[in-house]
């Protein structure tokens, strides 16, 4: 092969030789390729295989039908005016225009979607000698880099790949500060898992040595001189009861029946905190991280899949220490030693005994297989029955208005039968699969007391020692049914705990470098100085944008949907970089600004106001939790909202619920706005509210946003003729270019799309007017 | 595109910010600045030097983080004429009208003891004594109902909406305190 690693995700990736071969004889060296991809779907439309490369002068489309390729297609770039990666249903295609004529070249699944949407790019780099730059992405690779399976969604952590000890040592790190306490947690179990262990052999002991007249023929010396100390006489006459061990050997029983209880009870005490701790501490240090992790970080990641990081993989987590770990240190050590002790005992009893174990795992695991599946539909049933209760409730004044009760009784049957359906098999199977463990297990210790008690018979043992035997055996038995899942218990545990460590070793927002210039005055001079950017970096939002604005001035930002007005702001309050030209404020690069004075200065109205769980003070002291109660007062009072506050009966201790539900659309904003005024920034964005409120509280807002923008340089995001009116110019936009700039009146006398624009709300209104 | 000449803008002021300009700000009464009518049937109006205020109200800025101070006083179409900062430093006769007008907006008893508290199907049933009477009444999920807004001290409100209050529970008897858990 030839060419680099597919999942380098670079534009050239490894092809056969034979297609180097023909190539070569058209003149091409492998070294030349700016692009070698292959495509998933033939010339057929069938599943199959095509290849495109290129030079900077030449284009191929390889086919390789029946294993021999040949050059379907060339084309030199010379003659290619546009190449662009056209988006189907399920596929795309790679079009291009040669000499002015369109042709298609090749299609793809979208699973190849992204490579020949970045070849098209750079194809059309090449076409426009750099014009149109094209940009290598910092892609998230969506396969592992170790088994190319799917990552799940949000996460790079691949659950197949998790690296077990790596991530139990740095989970162990945790535990660093509480070293002693774990010492004594092991310590202690060890105590516990010794006392388990020894207590068969003195019950077994008992039955030969106190309850019986047989005496083990080769008993073991060991346990001839402990009984001697016990004060045992005539151990080695093999005759007759030995009743003066009965109370000793009851004593020895009754004492580790008190340190087992000694024991629980200070294991009781600290191992669950220190699972805690550990949860706690963890948990904390992540939301910590999550809080300076940058606006790009968030863009991209769904808001659920980060909360159950904090709440359900941190449960994992405190799971993983407080019973998988534990549970795996016990089972692990009981296995071992019970393996060595039934084997000294009798290794021949101890095979038989131990041959129903791995029937156990291999039959748990069968059964553990087929269940996972079902839970795991289970899980998605339920979930699915919980949107349709949601749906419906939340939407009970249109499912009444349309009398569509029968229906969503209908759709609720069919997801509660479903679940149904599901939740009978996993039953079923836990039903079988119990009974048959238990018999497998049953049949096992039946064959150690049909091979036991030949031996008896035959007095190679003793009737303690068969006894000893099984009780161990019913130690260690039941734990192969949980070996299997333990492993995927422990596996599930620490992916969770990896995309904790994930977040963890994000790079978090730079706030301060060595080259940030503290500016605690902002004045509010914001110049954009060809300013092109995008979030993908291929396909800018904003091109080329420039405007000066003085300190104090107005500006309304105005344009059709998806024209760039709140990316300019977000670049404004720096949650972005612009790729190409800069952003300086009071002539300083925003960039250099430390992030810390700049957003302090900054203060935002959101569209649609967000209120945190808290009272009505609380938020609006947001920005400045230091603020006095006077200036809580006098803020609200200025956005108009003082007189409605104390009319809760809470006064401004009101609770706003969560995200401000109890509040109503007009009062969240008006809070906003005093949040907004309090803060006191020097640099106002103002995304302007479009739902529509009563005219009595549209009068309150505007004049509460006249007060706060007073002043202060403002970037409006204008819905309103009435703001567009306030403000001092107006820069229009459109798919992300400036078409105009310039006041109000000075636009409209233009007559361009500001014009246009303002003709059509102005016509809006005046239908609103007359329905209204 | 468009390009046309800047309008005149305000110069910059010094400083982190614009301000607060004054036309809009509290009116905040010292204790000789107003005064207050009881006429006796349940109304009172205020007076200050310039203007009187007929059947005025009376309401809490903070009633549960800063009970007793910031005290509005509005007019009957919720106009606020003022707030009186700290109303326990207004003269005995001013102070008296005041606190009449008050419990006229507030009915908050004061539960002193629990008799029993048991929870059913979702809703608790509490049976108290107040300082007000006795009184049986139910809550709906506490964790929305009943705020703690400080240590010891409970708002509790039924599914009627009305209000009760646990000033101290570390002071109720023991029984009490015991039912008060229920509480959350």
């Amino acid at each position: 092969m030839n060419g680099k690693d597919p999942h380098d995700m670079s534009l050239v990736e490894k092809y056969p030789d034979g297609i180097a071969d023909i190539l070569r004889e058209r003149g091409v060296n492998g070294d030349e390729f700016v692009i070698a991809l292959e495509s998933d779907i033939g010339p057929d439309g069938q599943f199959g295989k095509q290849w495109l490369l290129a030079t900077q002068e030449r284009l191929f489309v390889v086919r390789q039908d029946n294993g021999t390729p040949e050059v379907a297609r060339e084309v030199a770039l010379g003659d290619l005016n546009r190449a662009a990666a056209e988006s189907m249903v399920g596929a795309g295609v790679l079009r291009i225009v040669s000499k002015g004529e369109p042709e298609e070249l090749l299609r793809y699944s979208n699973a190849r979607g992204r490579q020949f949407g970045q070849a098209a790019r750079k194809l059309q780099e090449i076409i426009t000698d750099g014009k149109e730059a094209f940009h290598d992405e910092e892609e998230e690779e969506r396969v592992c880099p170790s088994c190319s399976r799917p990552l799940p969604p949000d996460t790079k952590v691949c659950p197949q790949c998790v690296n077990r000890r790596k991530t139990l040592k740095r989970l162990f790190t945790y535990m660093i500060p509480y070293w002693k306490l774990f010492a004594l947690t092991i310590f202690m179990g060890g105590m516990s898992m010794l006392t388990e262990l020894a207590r068969p052999l003195v019950m077994g002991a008992l039955v030969d040595w106190v309850f019986t007249e047989s005496v083990p023929h080769d008993a073991s010396p060991v346990m001839v001189s402990l009984l001697a100390k016990l004060g045992g006489q005539n151990l080695d006459s093999g005759a007759g009861r030995h009743s003066e061990l009965f109370v000793p050997l009851l004593v020895i029983l009754f004492s580790f029946a008190v340190l087992g209880l000694v024991n629980g009870l200070i294991m009781s005490r600290i191992t669950p905190w220190l699972a805690q701790i550990l949860t706690r501490n963890i948990r904390q240090e992540l939301y910590e991280a999550f809080q300076r992790l940058g606006l790009k970080y968030f863009d991209k990641k769904n808001v659920g899949s980060l909360m159950t990081r904090v709440t359900q993989d941190t449960q994992s987590l405190n799971n993983l220490l407080s019973d998988a770990l534990p549970e795996a240190f016990w089972m692990i050590g009981t296995f071992v030693i019970i393996t060595g002790v039934l084997l000294a005992m009798d290794w021949q009893l101890a095979l038989i005994g131990l041959i129903p174990g791995p029937l156990v795992m291999a039959v748990a695991s069968w059964f553990f297989r087929r269940l996972m599946p079902n839970f795991r539909r289970m899980w998605s049933r339920w979930s699915r029955l919980g949107s349709v209760v949601n749906d419906s409730l939340s939407g009970i004044r249109v499912v009444k208005a349309f009398a569509q009760e029968g229906r969503e009784i209908s759709r609720f049957s069919d997801r509660n039968n479903e679940l149904f359906d599901t939740s009978v098999t996993i039953e079923r199977y836990f039903w079988v699969m119990m009974p048959t463990i238990g018999f497998i297990l049953g049949a096992g210790t039946l064959l150690v007391w049909y091979a036991g008690g030949i031996k008896i018979l035959e007095n190679r043992i003793s009737l303690g020692e068969l006894m000893a035997f099984t009780m161990y055996l019913g130690q260690i038995l039941p734990a192969f049914r949980w070996i299997g899942r333990l492993n995927q218990w422990i596996t599930r545990s620490l992916t969770a705990c990896e995309r904790i460590f994930e977040v963890l070793d994000t790079t978090p927002e730079v706030y301060e470098t060595d080259t940030t210039v503290s500016m605690p005055d902002i004045k509010g001079h914001v110049v954009f100085d060809g300013v092109t950017f995008g979030y993908d970096p291929n396909k800018p939002v904003l091109k080329d944008i420039s405007i000066d604005v003085k300190p104090g001035e107005m500006i309304g930002l105005v344009g059709p949907s998806g024209a760039g007005k709140s990316t300019t702001v977000a670049l404004i309050c720096r949650f972005y970089a612009a790729q190409q030209g800069s952003i300086r404020i009071d002539d300083v690069d925003i960039r250099d600004i430390s992030l810390h004075d700049l957003r302090r200065q900054i203060g935002i109205v959101l569209q649609e106001p967000f209120l945190f769980t808290g009272t009505i003070a609380e938020n609006i002291a947001y920005g400045k939790p230091d603020a006095t109660i006077e200036e809580i007062m006098d803020a609200a009072k200025a956005a108009n909202a003082h007189e409605f506050i104390v009319k809760f009966p809470d006064g401004y201790d009101t609770q706003v619920g969560e995200r401000g539900s109890r509040l109503s659309g007009g009062e969240r904003q008006r809070v906003s706005i005093a949040r907004a005024i309090l803060h006191n920034p020097r640099i106002l964005i103002l995304d302007e509210a479009t739902a529509s409120v009563d005219t009595e509280t549209e009068k309150k807002i505007q004049d509460a946003l006249a007060r706060l923008v007073k002043g202060r340089t403002t970037f409006a995001i204008a819905h309103r003729l009435s703001t567009l009116r306030n403000a001092n110019r107006l820069l229009v936009l459109e798919r992300g270019e400036q078409k105009e700039l310039g006041t109000h009146d000075e636009l409209l006398e233009a007559g361009g799309l500001y014009s246009r624009l303002v003709k059509m709300q102005s016509e809006i209104n005046q239908i609103k007017a007359v329905d209204g | 595109m468009t390009d046309t000449t800047q309008a005149e803008v305000p110069a910059p002021e010094s400083g982190a910010g614009p301000g607060a300009p004054e036309d809009w700000k509290i009116r905040y009464f010292e204790p000789d600045d107003i005064e207050f009518i009881d006429t006796g049937r349940g109304i009172i109006h205020a007076a200050t030097s310039d203007r009187c205020w007929l059947d005025v109200r009376f309401r809490w800025c903070f009633p549960q983080s800063r009970p007793g101070r910031y005290l509005s006083i509005s007019t009957p179409r919720d106009e606020e004429i003022g707030v009186i900062l700290d109303p326990a430093k207004l003269p005995k006769e001013a102070r008296r009208v005041c606190e009449l007008g008050i419990e006229l907006r507030y009915f908050v008893p004061k539960i002193t003891r629990i008799r029993s508290a048991q929870s059913k199907a979702g809703l608790v049933y509490l049976s108290v004594e107040t300082d007000r009477g006795e009184r049986e009444f139910a809550v709906n999920d506490p964790r929305e109902n009943v705020l703690q807004p400080q240590a010891g001290r409970y708002l509790i409100q039924d599914v009627h909406g009305n209000r009760y209050e646990i000033e101290n529970a570390a002071a109720l008897d023991r029984k009490s305190q015991l039912e008060a858990t229920i509480l959350g």
